[in-house]
């Protein structure tokens, strides 16, 4: 745990992972999907999680949420929750956990939404198992909700079926089933990729403002850099099941340190500057089943050096900003001169 | 909804229709001359044509189909000759003993087969739920006429545990004391036919709810903090029903025809144990007025399963 997240974890973390690792045993090996990720939230924060496909982002949201229902999955480290260590919960406590301290929005707004239920009710449940609300007084709590959710009509929503609202609008109710208990974290995995265009950004600020009307932190996953910047104070990149750098957001968009950050920027267009040219990153992300020894991103790296066959520790980069990576090690870059 | 109702009525006048010509041709292609029956093997050659022309047999073809699609819509399904009855009291006669029959081995069946099939779904690799599946397969596997005689030798005449057969007991019975006995000799023929339903619905609301169990508005119901129980009875298991209630819709005709044999096997006094008779006796306005009777009970169980789809899913309802 480096020192920021130790004073952190005196004061003002709502959430706090150390060394949470996640595993699922596969018939060709054991994927460790989640490797040895450390990180923190602060209360009112808004942190970004950035990452391709396939990194172990999401698997790192569903651990926190406790939610892994592949059988032999196993999932290791702390995860404090406002000084409650959730991996160490029987389950019946952390159903009353989730949804009421923390809750998750996903990327799916067709999938996710029960379609055989009004989702004015697939709200109000949450209600009543977390609030002990009646029927009548959940149901007056869920107006209020859509209503400050921007939904057109509240009063017509309420009774509607997910096959009746469009994928903008299920997205809408996905928050507002997250968000009715008012949890003190929300983690929202790729909100707005399973929408229009047109609707991310809506989505996005709609995201925004409840978070901060409402109070609380925010854990933002997605493979989108601009959604990150658009939202997050600070962001974790993640590669291969581990954090590579961490930092403010501004930092990190000025100059990343660490090669696959500055990669992950390279990969982006913008409409804004649509005469730069994008760069792919050249191969694959390695088998999380049999990862490799030193720095996962050495293969793919255009920096590799000898030193990149051992694992690198985080290095200071800055005030809150973190890379792994050995061109970071001042000491080592003399020796190498030498 | 109502709209939805009214077409599904109106697409039921043609098929109905439609059965009650296919019986009439069926009937007439069975083998055997019901004359020769119904005058006996040593009748005169002009008496058989006297019977012949009495019974309207001795029209074309088409003018039968035409008399007997007039009759059977004016509620006449014809007259019994083994019986000397009429085949519409006949049928309504035998009606309650086999809704009695029927009603006790669907509440059995459904109930209990939704229970296990979920606790199978749920806990797939514990003893019981290996016990379930095994015991399953030997309920769908196991013909109704030979578990039938199974149970009545172990438990009827080994035991003692439950009558032979018949639905009533020789001593008259009243009140309470007749429900009673009613209800014990109910139990060995709702045992048998219970036997494939029961199988048939774990092992289907087991698929069904290890399908709905995967699927993602399962995480959201479990990230609401929404207790299992919950998750499981109300999120899963009502989508996990939709394939089912589809399954009962179609069962209930294959149930209806099982019934024949396991009615048989137990001297119950139902419309299955009448169709055998008939049969038997070549009585061919009994076995025809049964062909249509239980043909408009499966379109009419159809019917009822494609409300009940809708009530169950809203896509249907709205579409």
């Amino acid at each position: 745990m480096s020192g920021e997240a130790r004073s952190a974890a005196n004061g003002e973390a709502v959430l706090e992972i150390e060394d949470l690792r996640t595993s699922f045993r596969l018939r060709r090996g054991t994927v460790r999907a989640v490797d040895g990720v450390d990180l923190f939230v602060r209360r009112s924060e808004r942190v970004g999680i950035v990452g391709e496909s396939g990194c172990g982002k999401s698997t790192l949201a569903l651990s926190v949420m406790r939610l892994i229902q592949t059988p032999g999955a196993s999932i290791t480290g702390s995860v404090r929750l406002g000084g409650l260590d959730l991996l160490a919960l029987a389950e019946d406590e952390m159903t009353q956990v989730r949804g009421a301290r923390v809750a998750m929005v996903y990327q799916d707004p067709y999938t996710f939404l029960n379609p055989v239920f009004r989702v004015g009710d697939q709200i109000a449940e949450s209600l009543i198992a977390h609030r002990g609300m009646s029927i009548a007084d959940a149901r007056t709590e869920t107006l209020a909700l859509l209503a400050k959710l921007q939904l057109p009509q509240p009063a017509s929503i309420i009774d509607a079926y997910p096959h009746q609202l469009s994928g903008g609008q299920r997205q809408r109710i996905v928050i507002g089933m997250a968000i009715a208990c008012r949890p003190a974290l929300l983690i929202a995995d790729e909100p707005t990729t399973a929408l229009d265009v047109t609707v991310q950004a809506q989505t996005l600020r709609l995201i925004g403002r409840l978070v901060a009307d409402l109070g609380m932190s925010l854990l933002l996953i997605s493979h989108d850099l601009s959604v990150i910047a658009a939202l997050c104070d600070r962001v974790y990149v993640m590669y291969a099941g581990q954090i590579v750098e961490s930092g403010p957001v501004e930092a990190l968009y000025g100059g990343a340190r660490h090669p696959y950050t500055s990669a992950l920027f390279g990969a982006t267009t913008t409409l804004l500057d649509p005469k730069r040219e994008f760069t792919v990153i050249p191969g694959a992300p390695p088998d999380l089943a049999s990862p490799p020894s030193g720095c996962r991103f050495a293969v793919r790296c255009p920096h590799r050096m000898d030193r990149c066959a051992q694992p690198p520790p985080p290095f200071a980069a800055g005030p809150g900003w973190d890379a792994r990576c050995w061109l970071l090690d001042e000491t080592a870059d003399a020796s190498a001169r030498r | 909804m109502s709209r939805y109702l009214f077409w599904r009525l109106l697409q039921a006048i043609p098929l109905s229709l439609g059965v009650i010509v296919l019986t009439f041709l069926l009937i007439r292609l069975a083998p055997g001359d019901p004359i020769a029956v119904l005058a006996g093997e040593r009748s005169t050659a002009e008496y058989q044509a006297q019977l012949r022309k009495d019974l309207g047999l001795d029209q074309p073809l088409p003018v039968q189909l035409v008399r007997y699609l007039g009759s059977v819509l004016s509620g006449n399904l014809g007259y019994s000759f083994s019986l000397q009855q009429s085949v519409l009291s006949l049928v309504l006669q035998r009606l309650p003993a086999t809704l009695l029959l029927m009603g006790a081995s669907l509440l059995l069946s459904v109930t209990l087969g939704v229970w296990i099939g979920v606790r199978t779904a749920v806990r797939p690799h514990t003893l019981g739920s290996n016990v379930a599946t095994v015991g399953s397969l030997l309920g769908y596997s196991l013909p109704s006429f030979w578990l039938g005689q199974i149970l009545i030798l172990v438990f009827a005449v080994w035991l003692h545990w439950f009558p032979l057969v018949g639905m009533t007991s020789l001593v008259r019975l009243t009140g309470l004391a007749y429900w009673a006995d009613v209800a014990w000799h109910l139990v060995l023929p709702t045992l048998t036919i219970s036997a494939f339903n029961l199988a048939l619905f774990a092992r289907l609301v087991r698929a069904s709810m290890r399908e709905a169990l995967e699927q993602d508005f399962i995480v959201s119901a479990r990230g609401k903090g929404l207790p299992s129980r919950i998750v499981v009875y109300r999120h899963a298991l009502r989508n996990a029903l939709l394939p089912v209630v589809t399954i009962f819709g179609l069962n209930l005709g294959a149930m209806l025809a099982g019934f024949v044999l396991v009615e048989t096997v137990f001297g119950w006094p139902g419309l299955g144990r009448l169709t055998f008779d008939a049969i038997a006796a070549r009585d061919y306005p009994v076995i025809g007025g049964m062909f249509v009777f239980l043909s408009e009970a499966v379109i009419l169980a159809n019917l009822l399963t494609d409300v009940l789809y809708g009530a169950i899913d809203p896509r249907i309802r709205y579409a």
